[in-house]
């Protein structure tokens, strides 16, 4: 058996050397190739049965026979075979060998030694690779002490794997006359019966062929080269071994390398970035067994740490033999990608915002959305509380599939200052946050559940309103990913979008309350409330508003106010304060009489607001208070007041008669004591009469019942009839009355001036002394007149002058019994005063005397028009 | 010439205080009746030459005591001034729309009541 095998071996071999050198077809290459490894490991086997029947069979002929055999196969073999001692010294050299590197056996033996036969260097840089790929044991095999340091990788390596799990490298070795060639070598112990390493066997195959061939493949590449240099594509051409054959330069920028050192590399996945390589170098072994790649996503980082997203495409080419090379293109779809990415993200969250009608429900999609164009499993919308200080998370949104329970638990019950964790880090910031790696990362507090649930990279973004920021997003991915400014870029723009969306759905919820708090106001309010327009059609109308009106609310909309409120049956004309008020669109109140059902009308309380918006009337709101049952209780109070009155004036009015009859002596001589009595008593009547009319006056012009007569009229003229009215008091008092003539026209109502003036100027003569003057001063302003009372009386101390005009409030308490006034005097100045729409006040007339001072406007207000003109339409309606 | 005077009112005090009044202080001849119907029937037996009316009467009140003088022949042209305690501005207008020469209020002054119902109807001897 094993002699049929050394003579199939031999067979093969001068088969092998009777093979012309192939150069015209790629196929013949691969299969001399494939054809020196088959012979190599056919010699290893060869060694291995060798060293077997060694051991089997003692015997000395048999003992010759394997040392002539094992001498012919040295002989004939055709790759090196060259073993070397422990220091390095050779101690064998087989004839093919001799021929490839130039030396004699003779010259070998005992005389070179490893290093002579590789470059310089060239030992301690495949030392190093075969170092790099054995692992860490953790017992390491026994290396003898003599071994040489240059071999000591080799010796370790050899030791370490069984010869099964031994693989081939290349060198390059050194010939006689210095040049160079590259090799596959195989490496394997010599090792002693105890099985101790002595020293190395190599067995080396010359590779200057096999990279003929792939210079050969590089070459019909060149026919393609135009095309691909200047392709924006990035392309590289790959030997079935994995190893670059032509890279163009949209290639070479990609990765940030030239060619030689792209030729340099072992393997294709080796200048991808470590997460890839793995997915990379499945795509190659893919296409290098026939299924072709189309247009594979995967993501890089380009020279400048740039992340990249290409398409890849891997195709093989094939020949008979086998696969002879591996074509893969990849497309830039960065851009592309970035852009539809945007888009969409931008067209879905704007979908989303314009849909939904609940802010949390919307928000949620948002964050779903967010995750599934991010490739992301968990997000957070935290919200900012600045009242407290503190942002809190307000929705979480987590992927279905794997749990993130512990992450979403934590998370949940989080409340941040600012600056604390990635959303407060991001609040304070104002700007995004990229976390790599989470769990590494010491500022980020949910670590432990991070790496429980597996989450590793996350990213934050601040949602703003102007310039604050008012909420966070935060997206947490189980893949590592890296900075990406332009997702971060992207993220904030939507994030615009969604800022703007929890503004207006913040404010349509305050608008959503207070319509609601409107609408239960208008329903629920007595008073009738209507809207118009600036058309003055009726907007709306409350319930009271159309149950006074005895119309439905719709039935009331559109229709013109004026119209509603004064049919043309109410004979209303021109001078209408209703419309007038309307048409001005200026703000009025007052009483008036409105119409019902068109026909029946009813006395009213209207308050009418014009609404202006940038300065244009918009329409306005009226509302008005049905005051007929108020109206019914005021007249029964008049009627009541006015019989009270009567009642008490019928008495007084025997008791006056009677006093004056007797106190003038006309019934015969009364004694001077009684006559001293009888004036008082006169006087006391009539102030009690005084101080009923008072009383009566104030009740009735306060609870707005007696209304005014405006007129034009000269104030100096009223002035002269005041002062004449007052002259027998003052000449009684021994006082000068003075006045300036001034001419003014005011609109006011003279009886009602009168009285002020009137009660004014007694005021001054009571208080006044003897022979000192008492003078009325008008002073004209733009729009109004000032009328001023001065005396040189006793005055009217700091803290009275306010108080003075109240009720029953006068300086001194017995001023009213001294003097006979009733009280009231300039409590009914004050209200005749405010009726007329002036204000009336005191003051100190420097160190002697008082100045009781009153303005007017010039033209009365239209709610105080209007105010008189209902009481007129009321004393003729229902007097 | 003395002048006759009808104080029509049912209170008596204010009859007999309005007479003296004016008995004393113009020495008028003053006639008195406590009520609107007694009021008619003195004047259409005396003529007077001016009558003082009350407004607020038991059964027919000044008014329309008024109104019945103005339609009877013989008491038509007779001045009739109201005297009345109602003093509101409501009662005032109804008042004078009726037709009176005069609306006076009560209480008067017993000595210038004369003077000013004389100054009313342009009587000169005061």
């Amino acid at each position: 058996m094993i002699a049929l095998a050394f003579s199939l071996v031999g067979a093969l071999i001068l088969a092998r050397f009777g093979s012309p050198p192939a150069q015209s077809h790629p196929w013949i290459f691969w299969f001399a190739a494939f054809w020196t490894l088959a012979q190599a490991l056919l010699v290893a086997i060869a060694l291995t049965s060798f060293r077997s029947a060694l051991r089997e069979r003692q015997g000395e002929r048999q003992l010759q026979r394997v040392a002539r055999l094992h001498q012919s196969i040295l002989d004939s073999a055709g790759p090196m075979m060259i073993a070397c001692d422990l220091s390095g010294r050779i101690s064998l050299f087989n004839p093919a060998a001799e021929r490839m590197l130039g030396y004699r056996t003779s010259e070998a033996l005992g005389k070179l030694t490893a290093a002579d036969l590789f470059p310089e260097s060239e030992m301690a840089r495949v030392g190093e690779q075969l170092a790099a790929s054995m692992p860490a044991l953790r017992t390491h095999p026994e290396i003898p002490i003599e071994t040489a340091p240059s071999l000591l990788p080799y010796v370790r390596y050899v030791a370490t794997f069984p010869a099964s799990r031994v693989r081939g490298f290349e060198m390059r070795y050194k010939r006689r006359d210095g040049s160079t060639f590259p090799a596959m070598v195989y490496l394997s112990a010599a090792r002693s019966s105890a099985g101790i390493v002595e020293g190395l066997v190599s067995i080396a195959v010359d590779l200057s062929a096999t990279r003929r061939a792939e210079h050969a493949l590089r070459e019909s590449e060149e026919r393609y080269r135009d095309l691909f240099e200047n392709s924006a594509e990035m392309i590289a051409t790959l030997s079935p071994r994995g190893r670059y054959l032509y890279v163009n330069p949209s290639w070479q920028a990609l990765f940030g390398m030239d060619s030689p050192e792209f030729e340099s590399l072992i393997g294709f996945e080796s200048p991808f970035p470590p997460e890839v390589q793995a997915e990379a170098a499945a795509l190659f072994h893919k296409a290098l067994h026939g299924i072709s790649v189309e247009h594979h996503p995967l993501r890089l980082q380009n020279s400048s740490g740039e992340n990249v997203e290409v398409e890849a495409s891997l195709s093989c080419r094939r020949e008979e033999s086998g696969p002879v090379s591996v074509r893969c293109i990849f497309r830039d779809v960065t851009q592309q990608n970035r852009r539809e990415r945007r888009l969409r993200i931008q067209l879905v969250v704007s979908q989303i915002i314009a849909e939904t009608t609940s802010i949390d429900e919307g928000l949620t999609r948002v964050l779903e959305a967010l995750c599934g164009t991010f490739s992301c499993e968990f997000a957070a919308l935290w919200t900012v509380d600045e009242a407290h200080h503190s942002i809190r998370p307000r929705i979480c949104w987590c992927a279905r599939g794997r749990s993130s329970e512990e992450f979403l638990t934590e998370t949940q019950a989080m409340v941040l200052a600012r600056g604390q964790g990635l959303p407060g880090m991001v609040w304070s910031l104002g700007k995004p946050c990229w976390i790599s790696d989470v769990r590494q990362h010491p500022a980020f507090l949910r670590r432990t559940a991070a790496r429980m649930n597996g989450y590793i990279s996350s990213w934050a973004v601040p949602i703003r309103v102007g310039n604050q920021v008012i909420a966070v997003v935060e997206c947490f991915s189980r893949q590592f990913m890296r900075e990406d400014p332009d997702l971060m870029a992207t993220v904030e723009t939507v994030c615009n979008s969604v800022g703007q969306f929890m503004a207006r759905a913040g404010q349509e919820a305050r608008v959503r309350q207070l319509d609601r708090q409107k609408a239960v106001i208008l329903n629920s309010v007595a008073d009738g409330i209507i809207g118009v327009d600036s058309a003055n059609r009726i907007a709306f109308a409350n319930p009271a508003a159309a149950r006074m009106m005895e119309r439905t609310e719709s039935e009331l909309i559109g229709c013109k106010v004026h119209d509603l409120l004064h049919p043309p049956s109410s004979g209303c004309d021109a001078t209408c304060l209703t419309r007038r008020a309307f048409q001005a669109a200026e703000g009025a109140s007052g009483q008036d009489v409105y119409f019902r059902g068109g026909a029946r009308s009813f006395p009213v309380e209207f308050s009418l607001m014009p609404m202006v918006e940038e300065g244009e009337p918009v329409g306005s709101v009226l509302s008005f208070r049905d005051i007929s049952q108020r109206y019914a209780l005021d007249h029964m109070k008049d009627e009541f007041i006015s019989t009270v009155s009567h009642e008490l004036r019928t008495p007084l009015t025997s008791i006056r008669g009677a006093l004056g009859l007797l106190s003038a002596g006309l019934l015969g001589e009364v004694s001077e004591k009684a006559t001293s009595l009888l004036r008082i008593a006169v006087a006391n009547s009539d102030r009690l009469v005084r101080l009923i009319n008072d009383i009566l006056d104030l009740e009735r012009m306060t609870s707005g019942r007696a209304p005014l007569a405006f007129r034009r009229i000269a104030l100096d003229e009223l002035v002269r009839q005041a002062m004449e009215t007052m002259q027998p008091m003052a000449e009684a008092e021994d006082l000068y009355l003075a006045s300036d003539p001034t001419s003014v026209y005011i609109e006011a109502d003279s009886d009602r001036l009168l009285q002020v003036m009137t009660n004014l100027l007694s005021n001054a003569i009571k208080f006044s002394p003897p022979r000192s003057t008492v003078r009325i001063v008008i002073v004209h302003a733009t729009d109004g007149v000032t009328i001023s009372v001065i005396d040189e009386g006793r005055g009217v101390p700091a803290d009275k002058l306010e108080t003075i005009f109240d009720r029953f409030q006068q300086v001194d308490a017995s001023d009213s019994r001294q003097k006979g006034g009733t009280g009231l005097g300039l409590a009914i100045c004050r209200t005749i005063v405010h009726q007329h729409g002036g204000r009336i006040w005191a003051e100190q007339n420097g160190s002697r005397g008082a100045i009781f001072r009153f303005y007017l406007p010039e033209r009365a207000s239209l709610s105080s028009l209007a105010e008189e003109a209902t009481q007129n339409q009321f004393e003729q309606k229902f007097g | 010439m003395s002048r006759r005077v009808l104080i029509i009112d049912d209170e008596e005090d204010i009859r007999e205080v309005a007479a003296l009044s004016l008995e004393t202080v113009a020495g008028w001849d003053v006639l008195v009746a406590g009520s609107g119907a007694a009021g008619i029937l003195k004047a259409r037996e005396s003529h007077p030459d001016a009558i003082l009316l009350d407004v607020m009467m038991p059964g027919m009140d000044g008014p329309t005591t008024f109104r019945e003088l103005r339609s009877l022949p013989e008491t038509a042209h007779i001045p009739v001034i109201l005297l009345t305690a109602k003093v509101q501005a409501a009662d005032q207008k109804r008042f004078s729309d009726l037709g009176v020469v005069k609306v006076m209020f009560k209480p008067f002054d017993p000595l210038v009541l004369a003077q000013e119902i004389a100054a009313t109807l342009g009587w000169q001897e005061i």
